[in-house]
């Protein structure tokens, strides 16, 4: 009888429940039950972690001043050689997981700390952490007459979203936009679908973008991407294209929505709902954060029209905000935000009301 | 008179016992580094019996960034062992050459203190195993001259891996009267490097280029055809190791018209090796293109199916591709396989335009590779 319910429980956990071997660390996104996904993008793979984080927030909010000099000083390194890649907060505990990089060199090693309710900043330590992990797919080929490999893919976003993890990603060598759509659990079998994601331009012009960051959101019943693009436009695409597209390589083209403008390259989004309407704040690295209306979001030809100045979904910018350098959902009515004074090393992080 | 000597003898050697006896007596306690390069740890040598303290070991002895001290910062964290008189510090990562640390050891926790010793202060640099070596720009490319007025993509390889987070200081884009071109690159956080750190990709801002986006309106195109301009690589760049950049690296071209075409291997000329020679097939371009995906996007395919190993070479200004095969040639038919994602210099690839215009036909998709024969010649 108990050998035959051990036999079961075995069969049970997924297998190779390894710690994590990350070569490097980039964004982080949170999944079911309190798993955390860590994209590693020199190994080209994303990791799902067990955070054994039972904690129960006190919903009171984060803040911690300094916390770069909080972070490199238990590092052993200076502020200026730490390199903050992505925050995100644990849906249950609330507490602030911080992907990071001791250092600025093709070695720097890949760090994740765990800043809690209390003000505790832990550095995680991965080798007692169980996961899974997933390669991406379209890692070049093996091939004798290559030289060693140049190629690496930047991660820069990654959202979980009913039983599906979608990764974005961006080559250093060819001007591809791959967006990965991968089941998780993750399978031996299939490591998901890519596809090539393509936007409009004013209905005239269709060329490959590489995504930067999205969110999930639902128009009129139907989930989305909305997706912000190396090149500004604001896109919305149906997730059951995404998933219905199962020919590697094939291509879906994104409605846009919105034409952000100059000088803005965003960096997070979140999206969130207050006073009964539905709003996207997107922290941008040159003008602050703009909160941006899904107000006629559902209009389904989207932009066809050349417009001067901005384009489509109204925004504004929130000039209390101007500082943001990276962005996380925190909870219905706020969000986590890591705030970085111009021209200063210091950086907080601090749970904002969503405006 | 021998007998009091004697007693004196014995009551200053008593004397001297007691005062040698370690109760934070700082001549006899040293905080110092001990190890190899880059498994360095700190030792507090020379401890009386000691225990760990109920707030941990870090109450009694710890390490910390000197500048992060001084800002009232956190303690580095590692491991702790007790070795005899010794206390073994191991950071949990190597510690930084080059920088100052603090090892502080708080005499006033140590057994029979009165409480009111100085903490023993020390300051530790760890010394760079070998001199840093400054980087220097190795190659820029493309060097095909002149560029599309719409180019894509610029490659700098440098001597040696380099920091992050620097790229946007220290590479800029020079017009024609030396003016500072605005934001002409993509900027994004990652920035975009080969997995040494030696080879960077700079893209030139997509939005600014496609037609029809907002981005090109309200900013125009980077480049305009038919003008010279400079790309800067300025001084100071730091290197991973923490050497600069020493010079600046200026690489001047002209800009003609926008390239519109997409690259055809139908249009390649191939000049073929002698079968049983390692002679080199080489091949003549339609036009330059992205040195990067030269390197991996073409590859030879033998009679028995098998890819070649071999060594291949980029020349004349990217249009020239040439091969030589680690073995000699065998006769039969070979392939020479095109993989349609191998772009120009404006991202159009033998598969697609960057930009398609709607209005017009859009051509069949292709095959993930375009293959060509050919027979080495007999």
């Amino acid at each position: 009888m108990l050998s035959s319910l051990f036999a079961l429980t075995l069969l049970s956990f997924p297998s190779h429940l390894d710690a994590p071997e990350l070569q490097s660390i980039g964004v982080l996104a949170f999944g079911p039950e309190g798993v955390l996904f860590v994209a590693d993008p020199k190994g080209a793979a994303v990791y799902a972690l067990e955070t054994a984080d039972d904690g129960k927030s006190a919903g009171e909010g984060l803040f911690f001043a300094q916390i770069d000099q909080e972070l490199a000083g238990q590092l052993g390194i200076q502020p200026s050689e730490l390199v903050i890649h992505d925050l995100a907060v644990h849906p249950v505990s609330g507490a602030a997981y911080v992907s990071l990089s001791r250092g600025r060199g093709p070695d720097a090693d890949p760090v994740l700390a765990r800043v809690s309710e209390d003000g505790g900043v832990v550095l995680l330590d991965l080798t007692g952490m169980s996961s899974t992990h997933v390669a991406l797919t379209n890692a070049p080929q093996d091939e004798p007459a290559a030289r060693r490999n140049q190629r690496t893919l930047s991660i820069t976003d990654m959202e979980f979203h009913e039983g599906t993890l979608y990764v974005a990603g961006l080559s250093n060598e060819e001007f591809a936009s791959k967006l990965h759509s991968i089941p998780y659990p993750f399978t031996e079998l299939g490591n998901g679908t890519s596809i090539e994601v393509y936007h409009g331009a004013h209905g005239a012009w269709e060329t490959r973008s590489p995504v930067r960051t999205f969110a999930t959101v639902e128009i009129e019943d139907t989930d989305h991407l909305l997706a912000t693009y190396t090149c500004t436009p604001l896109v919305k695409i149906p997730i059951r294209e995404v998933l219905s597209t199962t020919e590697a390589g094939a291509k879906v083209r994104g409605t846009t929505v919105a034409e952000l403008g100059s000088g803005n390259t965003p960096l997070d989004m979140v999206v969130y709902r207050k006073d009964g309407h539905e709003y996207v704040l997107v922290a941008n690295s040159h003008r602050g954060v703009m909160k941006i209306s899904t107000e006629g979001i559902a209009a389904p030809e989207g932009i066809t029209r050349q417009i001067n100045g901005t384009a489509g979904l109204t925004y504004e910018t929130i000039d209390e905000l101007e500082e943001v350098v990276q962005l996380a959902p925190y909870d219905e009515t706020r969000a986590l935000a890591l705030i970085r004074p111009k021209g200063s090393e210091e950086a907080h992080l601090e749970t904002i009301e969503l405006p | 008179m021998i007998e009091r000597l004697f007693l004196l003898a014995t009551l200053l050697l008593a004397t001297a016992c007691r005062a040698g006896a370690p109760a934070g007596d700082a001549d006899s306690i040293e905080l110092v580094l001990a190890g190899e390069p880059g498994s360095q740890r700190v030792e507090a040598r020379g401890l009386p019996a000691v225990s760990e303290p109920a707030d941990g070991w870090p109450a009694l002895f710890r390490l910390s960034v000197a500048s992060v001290e001084r800002a009232g910062g956190p303690a580095v964290v590692g491991r702790y062992e007790l070795r005899e008189d010794v206390l073994v510090f191991e950071p949990r990562f190597a510690l930084e050459p080059e920088l100052e640390y603090s090892a502080v050891l708080r005499r006033a926790l140590l057994p029979g203190a009165t409480g009111g010793e100085p903490d023993l202060v020390e300051s530790l640099i760890v010394p760079r195993s070998e001199p840093a070596v400054a980087a220097v720009v190795e190659a820029v490319y493309p060097t095909a001259r002149p560029l599309p007025a719409n180019v894509l993509k610029f490659y700098v390889h440098f001597s040696r891996p380099m920091a992050r987070g620097f790229v946007y200081e220290h590479a800029h884009v020079l017009d024609g009267e030396g003016e500072v071109v605005r934001q002409p690159f993509l900027e994004l956080e990652e920035e975009l490097w080969n997995p040494a750190g030696t080879r960077l990709t700079l893209l030139v801002d997509p939005g600014r280029i496609k037609r029809g986006l907002l981005l090109h309106e309200q900013m125009g195109a980077v480049f305009e055809p038919f003008r010279s301009y400079t790309l800067l690589v300025e001084a100071g760049w730091p290197g991973a190791d923490g050497a600069v950049l020493a010079s600046d690296l200026r690489v001047e071209f002209t800009t003609g018209a926008p390239d519109v075409v997409q690259p055809d291997p139908a249009g390649w000329v191939l000049e073929l090796p002698t079968a049983s020679s390692r002679e080199p097939l080489v091949l003549a371009l339609d036009e330059a293109l992205d040195h990067a995906l030269l390197e991996r996007m073409l590859r030879i395919v033998g009679p028995d199916g098998s890819a070649l190993a071999g060594n291949v070479m980029i020349a004349d200004g990217e249009t020239q591709w040439s091969f030589v095969p680690a073995r000699p040639w065998s006769g039969g038919e070979h392939q020479l396989l095109v993989d349609v994602d191998l772009e120009d210099l404006a991202g159009n690839s033998v598969g697609r335009l960057f930009e398609v215009h709607l209005g017009e036909p859009t051509p069949a998709p292709l095959a993930a590779s375009v293959r060509v024969a050919f027979r080495p010649v007999p």
